[in-house]
């Protein structure tokens, strides 16, 4: 009889481990792209219903889409010349975004926003503008033009789009309302942007791949750990053809025509997923070596992984351990 | 004293079940059992065998349409009238977790079940 208890045991434990905690994963559409979350532990829905409901919610203030957000209210302002007032909540976010903006020198630019909207980024109805136009849309251009007092924003005639930190944000925000309900363990997608809560929930380290934009379902390379954001920007994720030449969404700010610094990925990991999200752009923007010199100035802060056109993986050294390369890719290292 | 046997008969039948049922786990073809899953707006709107071919026209958000083709183990778009064609552009998918994904349409085709990729999600 005990033998037939030691053969039980052995079954319970092979469905054991067949199973384990699966979690409960909602996908929404929201901030102009899909999200799907995934919480684990027995508060996992209610995560979920509080998480749907804070990216709504952000939604509604940070839109530069939306007719009813708050920076859509800062722009209607600012083009009269006018200051808006918005929540703190979205004061201190500007705030924060503008120190970024002048921390990578102005390769993150919020106020990208109508130059996005001249190539036609926004409706989806693409144009090349021509030389005039751009020149214009640089002197509009210039995020120092923007003030925050508090929660007074005026600019001066400047328009604001925050859709490069948007996402990071969102996922900050969520993770922190996860944490204090006590959620231990979760997974976000954001629109490509990736953030861990914690360990998987058997406790190992997440493990999340970077798309190779060459190949629809190929990787480049896969990145462990945990509490981490994971967020990639490539040429490849929004862009429209003509006459053969490839026009991407990664606007440069100063000359307000797509980046073209032999970027094709950016992808940054670190624990803040605003900071992620915002560097990824800001350091596509920059090139190799601006970034590389990026980097070695906040090392403590992010770590990133550099597709360039010749096909080099570079990655920094924060990751040596971490990172597994595609097999025949060529990888080096950044010190 | 009546000597005990190694195994009586309940347990080697039970023994016999548990290599039976792990001989089919270790052998089965994974691929067999893969589902394509679509979503239109978060909401479950269909679910198909990856092994049965199929075409079918899927309706999505703001009155965008695509087709949807199950062929070979694999699903793709056939085409759609969103404006940016992204979904109709990505390659077929036949992995669990792999997603084709309509913004403009808010259609979501994805596999779930079948062989995987080691990781556990993907960024770019």
């Amino acid at each position: 009889m005990k033998r037939l208890g030691c053969l039980a045991l052995c079954l319970l434990l092979l469905t054991g481990c067949a199973g384990g905690d699966p979690g409960q994963t909602v996908q929404i559409f929201a901030m102009d792209t899909l999200m799907e979350l995934t919480a684990y532990g027995s508060q996992a829905q209610d995560a979920l219903d509080v998480a749907v409901a804070e990216v709504n919610g952000l939604d509604t203030l940070l839109s530069a889409q939306r007719e009813d957000s708050e920076i859509t209210a800062v722009n209607r302002r600012g083009a009269d010349g006018a200051a808006a007032q918005v929540s703190e909540e979205t004061g201190e976010l500007l705030t924060r975004t503008l120190e970024l903006c002048a921390d990578t020198e102005g390769a993150l630019d919020i106020t990208i926003h109508p130059a996005m909207q001249a190539w036609g980024f926004y409706s989806g109805e693409y144009r090349i503008p021509e030389r005039e136009e751009l020149s214009r849309l640089q002197k509009q251009v210039d995020y120092a033009l923007v003030s925050v007092e508090g929660t007074t924003v005026s600019t001066q005639g400047q328009t604001i789009d925050l859709g490069a930190v948007g996402k990071g944000y969102a996922a900050d925000r969520i993770v922190a309302i996860w944490r204090e309900m006590g959620v231990t363990s979760g997974l976000l997608y954001l629109g490509g942007n990736i953030h861990c809560l914690g360990a998987k929930p058997d406790g190992s380290d997440w493990a999340v791949s970077i798309r190779d934009p060459n190949e629809s379902n190929g990787i480049l390379a896969t990145v462990t750990g945990r509490d981490m954001a994971v967020v990639t920007s490539g040429g490849y994720q929004r862009y429209f053809e003509e006459n053969g030449i490839r026009y991407h969404h990664i606007l440069d700010p100063e000359t307000c025509v797509p980046a073209n610094n032999g970027a094709v990925s950016v992808t940054v990991i670190g624990s803040s997923g605003f900071t992620c999200d915002a560097l990824s752009t800001a350091l596509f923007v920059m090139g190799l070596d601006g970034a590389a010199a990026y980097w070695r100035g906040h090392r403590d802060e992010f770590d990133m992984v550099y597709y360039t056109e010749d096909g080099i993986l570079w990655y920094t050294s924060g990751l040596q351990d971490r990172l597994e390369l595609r097999r025949g890719l060529e990888g080096r290292a950044l010190t | 004293m009546k000597k005990q046997g190694f195994m009586t008969t309940g347990e080697i039948a039970m023994l016999v079940g548990v290599v039976i049922a792990l001989a089919v786990w270790l052998l089965f073809p994974r691929g067999t059992g893969s589902r394509v899953i679509v979503t239109r707006s978060g909401e479950e709107a269909g679910r198909y065998d990856l092994e049965t071919p199929a075409q079918m026209t899927v309706l999505g958000a703001n009155d965008f349409s695509l087709t949807l083709v199950i062929e070979d183990g694999q699903a793709h778009v056939e085409d759609s009238t969103c404006p940016d064609l992204i979904c109709q552009h990505h390659a077929p998918i036949s992995h669990d977790g792999e997603a084709i994904i309509c913004l403009p349409g808010q259609v979501v085709i994805s596999v779930e079940g079948g062989r995987r990729h080691g990781a556990d999600a993907v960024s770019g």
